[in-house]
């Protein structure tokens, strides 16, 4: 019966919260919601479609899930192509905490609260309603959490296994997963410890239990590293080639980055900001309580184990691997959803923290609980009263991919001027220019586009690039390929005629009777 | 859930459907019959004009068919496994021990010198009163010193020798068959050598067929998991392996298998229970597959078709005499003569072997087989597939003929896979447009890592673990192995004179890792030097050692540690051979009528079994007494 209502009612607030950030305008605000709709749309409409286009910097299973619906234009321009997964995602996270209290504090009201902590979180909401990756992270953690949970109760090994499919597939979402799977690794080798199970002695149990935990996981990491093998000619494209995070903020500067105190001072504010101070310590002393009852049991590291992205991303900042903005210390905002992570082991810590509130049938105990469990979820909620109060801007992710979407006004004119007014082939490199290339996306040239890509460089008038149109960045500074490769050159001025100019684009259109 | 119900209901609904041909069998004599051939040359023909006319479409096409019956295949066998979790064993029924049938064991064996006292020993452990059971050791004329241990060892009452007389073709199944004229039980069961069956599965089949029969379930054969034992080592309670003195292991095991015995939990507690859930022909195991011997004959070969053994035909032959996997074949026939296979709940320990090279054999042979049962079914499709039903014919043929071809086509796409990694050819690229190239991309890594993901799901529930290591790290060298076997199955059938036909699986073999077997050289050589520098040297015309027996015999003599096994085994054949005097002429007697009473039990079996056919109205719960009353009657009339 717990299942089905909140099924109802987190499907309920999932499409609640999508129609509401829709005409607030701010679904696709982040840039990377709309980089991972482009990547999902290559994969079956373009110029050269297919999984080819996966690959590079980004983690593909998003891609892939976005590519069954991103066909069709309407879902993929309003990014409902993406959106229905991260809203699938966010129900499977909310039913998945309330399993995972459930099943370590076999207490219902405790259950109701873990889920309550994430589901009414007004940034939770938020990406759940956007094509990002994120929401679908949550889920796998909290289902592999789950599972693993389950494996430690029951012993059953269909439980570990599907732990370890699921990681399998989580490390080809995001980054952060990795060291989540590595982190549950450790779980796994702690529950054969408690359990007593050997691993180089007797019958192997704690070796096969981590040995299949770690086949499947590694699985994940090593098909990634095969496909940008394949791809790019590189396994480690993504760590070191071009686009990379470390490449993007190598050039921007970060308070943070080589300073520990700075980096911790950010992501806590982020997770103030994202999450709320109140249930943050709510979570805190929840973990200290467990931390202190459990002895450390397997349940209470399974449960810790969800932080560990949370701590992969906050030495990202000190290792300037991963950016973050914010007002407090840098006085403006950036990628804040970062910290939205920390909700899962915030969640799951002060379900248990009210799991531990007495049940002893008697109304004053009774009372106390459902006051308490009242007073979290009004905590929880609180951030979505606000939001609705004051038009979305408390929604602090919201605020910034607003903010962001305001930022890229140019771009989207830009790219308003190539539908409708030009045809054919669209030369533009996709990096730093999606808006321009969002609603053009079938007709683009781009730097994923391989060899016609190099040859439009070279000749843009060659018949075998074809081009039309070409686009480029003229801002000052500016890496753009097309720019670099194709401004002020013969061939450019030979065969195209510029169309439009903005203060930092320029659009080239072939001349008309050009060979 | 409901989905996987579907394949269940279409499958029985069409099981109960009448079928529209009666079933011929045909013996494996010819591997390919002429249309056969013809059929074959056409297909190749038109492979070959493709190739000429547009070699790169012809191509694209055998790639598309290929991934196609991949899949398929892949498809068929997932389905098998996650069904296999609703398969429910046959319910059994309580027999009384006065009304247990008699029951007819068989014991094929060859060039087993050594494993007579294993085969008596298992079945003196087998929970059935001995009165009502017939070993019988099927033995060929030719193998003098398996039929000379046989003699020569002091064998219980209800064993019986039987010796084949020496014919063409040689093997297992033209010797049960022999033996089957012999079987004196109402219901027979085939073990090996090596095998170890579970005290009270005799008691089980009988229990689940009387059920079946009192349910008027066509219920034709049981069959009985089989379990390598040696799938991993025996281990003390430190987890260390026990050896014996000479120093091998107790239960030798090795990576081979370790892969064999995960193999057979994946093939007997999956595959074959999804094939029985589904209502689907089961290919028998070769051994543990339990049958009423009116099934046998009902499914039996018309007996011009058989070789002549001993100066007569074979009147009752159940098993195909030319086909290497005789009981795969047999049990199509059994579902295409319209009776259903169950599995029993029980099992059968057996011995796996241990080297690659013996596995390569036995699968080699499996395999041959397996495209030989195909190859009889594929001689008349149509009329196969409407006398089997064609969802039958159709899963019969890929369980079998399917697993082949997938082993068989597995290197082609290493090859290619490896291939394109080391030159990134473009006529390789050529051969994979868009989806086909994605396909073969799923197919590649999602068919093995379900394949994979099978096994080690197999090896947790059996809480093998100690071979997860193995499965996971060397399922690459076993996939090569299996396609070899494949490949070597092929060419054994394309080149019968290759090969003897039978590639005979050995028994009972001791085992050492390879570091251990140079060690323990090394020991004994040195202990064999030190006793030969303690030794007096024999006077002339003294014997250098005393015999066993006298060491044994001598008053107050400690035999030495490499001798008291052969003393403890001389004290118990002195037992068992007093204790074989001591039984009178008068047992002999008893096991006369109780063998009189067999006949009218079988007898009464047939007549009651044809009477529920003819008649509906007397189907109903089962009067045995009545039957034997009957069957007594029609014997003495």
């Amino acid at each position: 019966m717990d299942v089905g209502a909140l099924l109802a009612l987190a499907l309920l607030a999932s499409v609640a919260a999508y129609l509401w950030f829709r005409d607030l305008g701010t679904i696709l605000g982040y840039k990377d919601a709309l980089s991972h709709l482009l990547i999902g749309r290559r994969v079956v409409v373009g110029q050269h479609p297919g999984f080819g286009q996966l690959g590079g910097i980004w983690l593909p299973l998003p891609h892939l899930l976005i590519s069954t619906l991103a066909w069709n234009g309407d879902l993929y321009t309003s990014g409902l192509a993406g959106s229905v997964f991260s809203m699938l995602a966010y129900v499977a996270t909310v039913l998945g905490l309330y399993g995972a209290v459930r099943v370590a504090t076999r207490d219902r009201l405790a259950g109701w609260v873990a889920a309550a902590v994430y589901g009414l979180n007004p940034n939770a909401l938020y990406l759940q309603s956007t094509p990002m990756g994120e929401t679908l992270m949550y889920a796998g953690i909290v289902t592999a959490v789950l599972m693993m949970l389950l494996w430690y109760r029951t012993g059953l090994h269909r439980y570990l296994m599907l732990a370890a499919v699921c990681c399998m597939l989580l490390v080809l979402v995001r980054y952060e997963a990795w060291v989540f799977s590595l982190a549950l690794l450790l779980v796994v080798v702690h529950v054969c410890f408690v359990k007593g199970h050997p691993f180089f002695s007797g019958d192997f149990s704690g070796q096969a239990y981590v040995l299949v935990f770690t086949g499947y996981a590694a699985l994940g990491v090593l098909l990634w590293l095969i496909w940008d093998l394949v791809i790019f000619g590189d396994p480690l494209a993504w760590l070191t080639g071009q686009y990379t995070s470390i490449d993007q903020t190598r050039d921007l500067e970060l308070s943070q980055v080589a300073d520990l105190r700075v980096s911790l001072q950010t992501y806590a504010f982020a997770i103030r900001d994202t999450i709320g101070l109140p249930l943050a310590l709510c979570g805190a002393a929840g973990m200290v309580a467990m931390a202190w009852r459990e002895r450390l049991s397997p349940v209470f590291t399974t449960f810790l184990a969800t932080a560990a992205a949370g701590a992969f991303i906050t030495y990202g900042l000190y290792s300037g691997a991963q950016p973050m903005r914010v007002t407090e210390i840098d006085g403006d905002l950036y990628n804040l959803r970062m910290a939205v992570v920390m909700l899962l082991p915030i969640a799951l810590f002060t379900g248990y923290a009210v799991s531990l509130v007495p049940r002893t049938g008697r109304v004053l105990s009774s009372a106390l609980r459902i006051a308490g469990a009242a007073v979290l979820v009004v905590l929880a909620g609180a951030g979505l009263a606000s939001a609705s109060a004051s038009d979305g801007r408390s929604v602090i992710t919201s605020l910034e991919a607003s903010q962001a979407y305001a930022a890229y006004q140019q771009e989207r004119r830009v790219g308003d001027f190539v539908e409708d007014h030009t045809t054919g082939r669209v030369l533009i490199e996709s990096f730093a220019n999606e808006w321009v290339v969002f609603p053009n996306q079938e007709r683009v040239i781009y730097e994923g586009s391989d060899q016609t890509w190099k040859i439009a460089l070279k000749d843009p008038a060659d018949p075998r690039a074809d081009i039309d149109v070409i686009v480029m960045r003229t801002t000052e500074g500016n890496t753009d390929a097309v720019e670099k490769n194709l401004n002020h050159r013969p061939v450019l001025t030979t065969h195209f005629r510029r169309v439009l100019k903005t203060d930092d684009f320029e659009v080239w259109q072939r001349k008309d009777g050009a060979p | 859930m409901t989905l996987l119900r579907l394949p269940t209901i279409a499958l029985r609904h069409v099981r109960r459907q009448p079928r529209a041909a009666v079933y011929v069998r045909e013996t494996a004599h010819t591997t390919v019959t002429g249309p056969q051939k013809v059929a074959g040359a056409v297909v190749l023909l038109a492979i070959t004009i493709g190739l000429l006319v547009d070699a790169l479409v012809t191509l694209r096409t055998l790639v598309a068919l290929g991934l196609a019956f991949g899949a398929a295949y892949l498809a068929f066998r997932t389905l098998l496994v996650v069904v296999a979790g609703r398969y429910r064993f046959p319910a059994r029924v309580t027999v009384p021990d006065e009304e247990l049938p008699r029951y007819t064991t068989l014991h094929p064996m060859y060039g087993e010198a050594n494993m007579i006292p294993v085969v008596v020993e298992a079945m003196e452990r087998v929970d059935y009163p001995r009165d009502r059971l017939q070993c019988l050791l099927v033995l060929e004329e030719r193998d003098r010193a398996t039929v000379e241990a046989a003699r020569s060892y002091p064998l219980p009452d209800y064993f019986e020798i039987v010796e084949v007389p020496t014919a063409l073709p040689y093997g297992k199944p033209k010797a049960c068959d022999y033996a089957l004229e012999r079987a004196t039980g109402e219901f027979v069961v085939i073990y090996d050598a090596e095998d170890h069956p579970e005290p009270k599965q005799l008691r089980k089949a009988v229990e689940t067929f009387r059920a079946a029969e009192l349910r008027d379930d066509p219920l034709g054969c049981l069959q009985a998991r089989l379990v390598f034992v040696n799938q991993s080592p025996l281990t003390g309670p430190l987890g260390e392996v026990i050896r014996d003195s000479d120093g091998y292991d107790v239960r030798p095991s090795t990576w081979c298998s370790r892969f064999l015995g995960n193999e057979y939990t994946v093939h007997f507690e999956l595959v074959l229970a999804g094939l029985s859930h589904l209502g689907l022909p089961v290919p028998l195991g070769g051994t543990s597959n339990h049958f009423p011997m009116s099934v046998l004959e009902d499914a039996a070969f018309d007996p011009e078709l058989m070789p002549e053994v001993g100066g007569h035909r074979l009147t009752t032959a159940a098993w195909d005499p030319w086909n290497v996997t005789e009981d795969a074949e047999l049990g199509g026939a059994i579902a295409a003569n319209g009776w259903t296979t169950a599995l029993l709940d029980s099992w059968t320990d057996e011995e796996a072997v241990l080297t690659p090279r013996a596995a390569l054999n036995q699968r080699s042979r499996w395999l041959k087989g397996f495209t030989q049962s195909s190859l009889v079914l594929l001689r008349h499709p149509w009329h196969n597939a409407q006398a089997m039903g064609p969802l039958r014919f159709g899963g019969f043929l890929m369980q079998v003929g399917g697993t082949v071809a997938s082993l068989f086509l597995a290197p082609l796409t290493w090859a290619l896979t490896i291939a394109y990694v080391l030159t990134r050819s473009q006529h390789i690229r050529d051969l994979f447009p868009g989806p086909l190239l994605y396909a073969a991309v799923l197919m590649f890594v999602g068919g093995n890592l379900l394949l994979v993901s099978i096994s080690i799901a197999a090896a947790l529930r059996r809480r093998e673990f100690g071979s997860i290591r193995y499965l996971m790290t060397l399922f690459i060298p076993w996939g090569f192995l299996l396609s070899a076997a494949s490949w070597t199955a092929t060419l054994e059938l394309v080149f019968p004179d290759w090969r003897p036909m039978w590639n005979k699986t050995a028994h009972g073999v001791r085992y050492a890792s390879r570091r251990r077997r140079w060690w323990l050289a090394v020991t004994r050589w040195l202990r064999d030097r030190d006793e030969r520098a303690q030794e007096p040297r024999p006077q002339p015309g003294q014997p250098a050692l005393a015999p066993v027996s006298a060491l044994a015999a001598a008053p107050g003599a400690v035999p030495a540690e490499d001798d008291w096994r052969v003393a403890a085994r001389e004290r118990a054949e002195a037992a068992r051979r007093a204790a074989r005097e001591r039984r009178t002429a008068d047992s002999r007697q008893r096991n006369q009528a109780v063998a009189l009473r067999r006949v009218a039990a079988r007898e009464a079996y047939r007549v009651r079994r044809e009477a529920a056919r003819t008649t509906p109205s007397l189907r109903g719960p089962t009067d045995f007494g009545a039957g034997v009353e009957r069957g007594l009657a029609s014997v003495s009339g």
